[in-house]
Parts: C-alpha cells; sequence; structure tokens
C-alpha cells in the first residue's frame, strides 16, 4: 500500500464517521430536554429565548408591526402576555404557560408564543 | 497495488453514497403557518412537491375565506347579509355547497344548528364585546334567527334572506370544509402523508411518514392551548373539536362562550366543556361537534350513534370524559385528572 492510498483510507474514514455522527446526533441528541420559548409574529420568529433566560425575570414590549403592542412576562420559567391592546384579550387571558407545546396566540396581532423543549407526544392539536 | 488502489476507492465511494442515500431517505417536508378565518393555520406536508402543495392548498383556504367569512365585501356570505329583506344574491358553487351542508344539519336538528344564527352571533360579538346583551334585544334577535326562512335555489345559484337583519354565519362549517378543500389539494400535488390543522380543525391523510397512525391530541377544555387529557390514533380522518375555552368572556363568576344555543339566546350551558367529532370529512366534524355541544351529553351521544362513520369524545364540565361506542378502548387517556369509565 502506498501512502496516498493510506491518507485516502484515513480521509475517507474520517469523513463517513463524521457524516454518521451528524446524523446520528440530529436523530438521537438534538431534541433539548430544556424548556424555552419562541414567540412568532405573523408567522416569522420575533425571539427565542433559552431556557436560562426563561429562569430569569424579564418584561419586554413588542411592537407588532401592522400596529398595537403586547407586554410579555418571564418568570421563574413560565412566561405570559402581561398587557396587551388587542380587541378580544385572549393572549392576556390565557396567562402564564410553563409546560412543553402550551401556547398563547394573539389573533389580532398575529403572535404565537410556544413553550419549546421537550419533543411532544402528538402530531396535531384538536382544540 | 494499483488494484488494489481502485478496489478501495470504489469501496470508499459505495460508502460515501450510502451515506448520502441515509440522508436522502427522509422525505421532503413543507410546513407552513398562515393567519386566515380568524384563526392559526398550520399545513405539515410529506413526500415531493411538499412545499408546492402547501402552498397552493393556503391560497385555496384564502379563496374559501375570501367567499365565505362574514366581513370580506366581495364574498358571498357578506352580499347575502347585506342584501337581506330585498334581492336573491348569486353565489358561487363552493359557497352553496356549504350552505347546502349547513342546511343539512339545521334540518336534521330542526334548527338547534342554525345556519341564520348570524343576529345572534353578532349581538353577543363574543370574543370582541364582554357585555351580555338585555333580554330584549336577545329576543329581538332570536326572532330573526329561522333557517326555514333562508331561500337556497341550486339551480339559479342564488340564496335570499327574506326579512332586513336576517344573517347567515358559516362560522361553524366553513373551517371545515376548508379543511376538506386543502386535503384535496395536497393530494392532487400527490402527497400521501400530510397534517392539516386549522385552528383546531385537525385533518391527517394517509399514515405518518414510518407507517405509524397519526398521533392527534384532544385539548384539554380547562388548562392553556397545548395541553391534551387524551389521544386519538388515526389515519385519513378529519378530528374536530368545539369548547367552551376558545372564546368566551366571564361576567360575575359565570362563563359565556360562544356556542350559542338559537333557542334560548344564550351560550349552550348543559354540562359539556368540549365535543370532539371524528369523521372522515371535516366538514362534517365542524358542524357535529358544534351541533352536538348544543345537543348535550345525552341527546348528543345518541345522534352520534345514530349515524355511521362519526365517533365523538366528550369532556364535561365536572371533567369526565365519554366516548362513543366505537372509540371505547381506541382512545389514550393521558390526563389523570379526568374520570374515565369503560361503559
Amino acid at each position: 500500500m502506498k501512502k496516498g492510498d493510506k491518507l485516502l483510507i484515513i480521509v475517507l474514514a474520517a469523513a463517513l464517521i463524521a457524516g454518521y455522527g451528524t446524523i446520528y446526533y440530529r436523530d438521537h441528541f438534538s431534541q433539548t430536554r430544556a424548556t424555552g420559548a419562541i414567540i412568532k409574529v405573523d408567522g416569522k420568529v420575533y425571539k427565542t429565548i433559552s431556557s436560562s433566560q426563561m429562569q430569569s425575570d424579564a418584561t419586554f414590549t413588542i411592537d407588532i408591526p401592522t400596529g398595537g403592542y403586547n407586554v410579555v412576562d418571564i418568570n421563574g420559567g413560565r412566561i405570559r402576555v402581561k398587557a396587551a391592546d388587542c380587541r378580544d384579550k385572549i393572549c392576556v387571558n390565557t396567562g402564564w404557560i410553563s409546560k412543553p407545546g402550551e401556547t398563547i396566540v394573539c389573533l389580532p396581532h398575529r403572535l404565537i408564543i410556544q413553550i419549546t423543549g421537550q419533543a411532544q407526544d402528538i402530531d396535531s392539536l384538536s382544540y | 497495488m494499483k488494484r488494489k488502489s481502485i478496489i478501495l476507492l470504489c469501496t470508499a465511494s459505495m460508502l460515501t453514497l450510502l451515506l448520502f442515500a441515509s440522508c436522502a431517505r427522509q422525505p421532503e417536508k413543507a410546513t407552513k403557518t398562515s393567519f386566515m378565518m380568524d384563526t392559526v393555520m398550520e399545513l405539515t406536508a410529506y413526500g415531493d412537491n411538499a412545499q408546492k402543495a402547501v402552498d397552493a392548498a393556503i391560497d385555496a383556504i384564502k379563496k374559501i375565506d375570501k367567499l365565505m367569512s362574514v366581513s370580506s365585501q366581495d364574498g358571498d356570505v357578506y352580499r347575502i347579509n347585506a342584501a337581506a329583506g330585498q334581492s336573491p344574491v348569486k353565489i358561487s358553487k363552493e359557497t352553496m355547497y356549504v350552505i347546502q351542508a349547513a342546511q343539512h344539519y339545521s334540518q336534521l336538528s330542526n334548527g338547534l344548528f342554525d345556519i341564520t344564527i348570524g343576529p345572534l352571533v353578532n349581538l353577543w360579538g363574543i370574543g370582541t364585546k364582554n357585555e351580555i346583551p338585555t333580554q330584549a334585544d336577545i329576543n329581538k334577535a332570536k326572532a330573526l334567527v329561522d333557517y326555514r326562512k333562508f331561500k337556497v335555489n341550486t339551480e339559479a345559484g342564488t340564496a335570499e334572506l327574506p326579512e332586513n337583519g336576517m344573517a347567515i354565519d358559516l362560522g361553524a362549517i366553513a373551517k371545515g370544509y376548508a379543511a376538506d378543500v386543502a386535503k384535496e389539494v395536497l393530494v392532487r400535488y400527490g402527497i400521501k402523508s400530510a397534517v392539516i390543522n386549522l385552528g383546531g380543525n385537525v385533518v391527517v391523510i394517509g399514515n405518518k411518514t414510518d407507517g405509524s397512525l397519526w398521533r392527534v391530541g384532544i385539548q384539554n377544555p380547562f388548562e392553556p392551548n397545548g395541553d391534551y387529557v387524551a389521544v386519538v390514533e388515526e389515519a385519513d380522518k378529519a378530528v374536530v373539536t368545539s369548547g367552551i375555552y376558545e372564546r368566551y368572556f366571564i361576567k360575575d363568576g359565570k362563563r359565556y362562550h360562544h356556542i350559542l344555543n338559537p333557542f334560548t339566546g344564550y351560550p349552550a350551558d348543559n354540562g359539556l366543556a368540549s365535543v370532539s367529532i371524528i369523521s372522515d370529512k371535516s366538514i362534517d366534524a365542524d358542524a357535529l361537534s358544534t351541533l352536538v355541544f348544543l345537543l348535550g351529553p345525552e341527546k348528543g351521544m345518541e345522534l352520534v350513534e345514530d349515524l355511521s362513520n362519526i365517533e365523538c369524545i366528550m369532556i364535561t364540565t365536572d371533567k369526565e370524559i365519554l366516548l362513543s361506542d366505537g372509540l371505547k378502548g381506541k382512545v389514550k387517556i393521558v390526563d389523570k385528572g379526568f374520570e374515565y369509565e369503560e361503559r
């Protein structure tokens, strides 16, 4: 065997291991266990909140591009819409959410806040 | 030596190909979220053309929204209501189909489900107003609700409300129809595996890509959206839920929700917190979830058992779960806080 052959084997083997490794990781480990949150406005991600950020206290205001606002409150792993100038206040009335999959929706402002983390056991929700 | 290199190269490239093959095994997936028909919609499709298929399905729903929303001025429903007491209105085939389905359920229930519920819906304005209307106003609105007066001429393709102030509302059925149409569009694009969720109206197409059944959660009526009490496993079915928790307000400790009883003029108050219907077509599941809710636990379940290929999950305000016969043993209750007795 020539030196070049050996090198080729090593390079290819490394590439293969790296490739399979990535796929294996993606399929088996990348679902984070911790709970964070994702905020979307009109289908676009406005902000992602990590699990550590969820543990600290924070209050911020989301200015809705089409007009209006929602004030979001984070406290000890929970998140809520504290105040909003939408017409139905369904988002405010929902109160705190903290478990993966729980969702706050403000339809008039096209705002969605969802708790992320552990993969849910269902494919869709009928409500 | 040379031959060895060639063998090595061949083996290496085969292994590499295998790697790519294992990547390609994942079918194309497309998801799109959209805000229409006063709700959040999410469509997810798997397979070739998934993205195109989902885009086309969203476009189709947009058209239905325009035709059947009470507030879109060029739409059929808006025009019918605007011409109440004046003249018949020429409408599209699609709206005619939905109106006929709604009339069918209005007749089936002798008006407990009533397509002409508009005046009561507007009066209560659940979700926008937070006040109980006066009894005089409720009586006035109630008097305008009567599906038997709504004139539908299928040959001429027209619909007419004969009295001023009358109004139809397809809110209890249009989303169900839209989900059926979305399914048709996806299937036309060759999609064999998909989930359509139009504000809680769920339609599953085929099986999951791994061949297993879709798992559809049933919302816990007493917790935020996303908490489910039960899981239904199905393929090629529609699951639609109506509940007291979607649109409501609370006044003096009493809950006023959006499922209005045209006979009393008030929100249904019969011990039910939610009704989920499972059927082949979403339009039926949508209309029946409202109708069965209005009928209440006993009469509602009787109707479900009389109809073929219709199943039902009821959750009472006492946190009891009731299943139709066809579902017994097929539904997993995952929330221990709810009572379920096998009967």
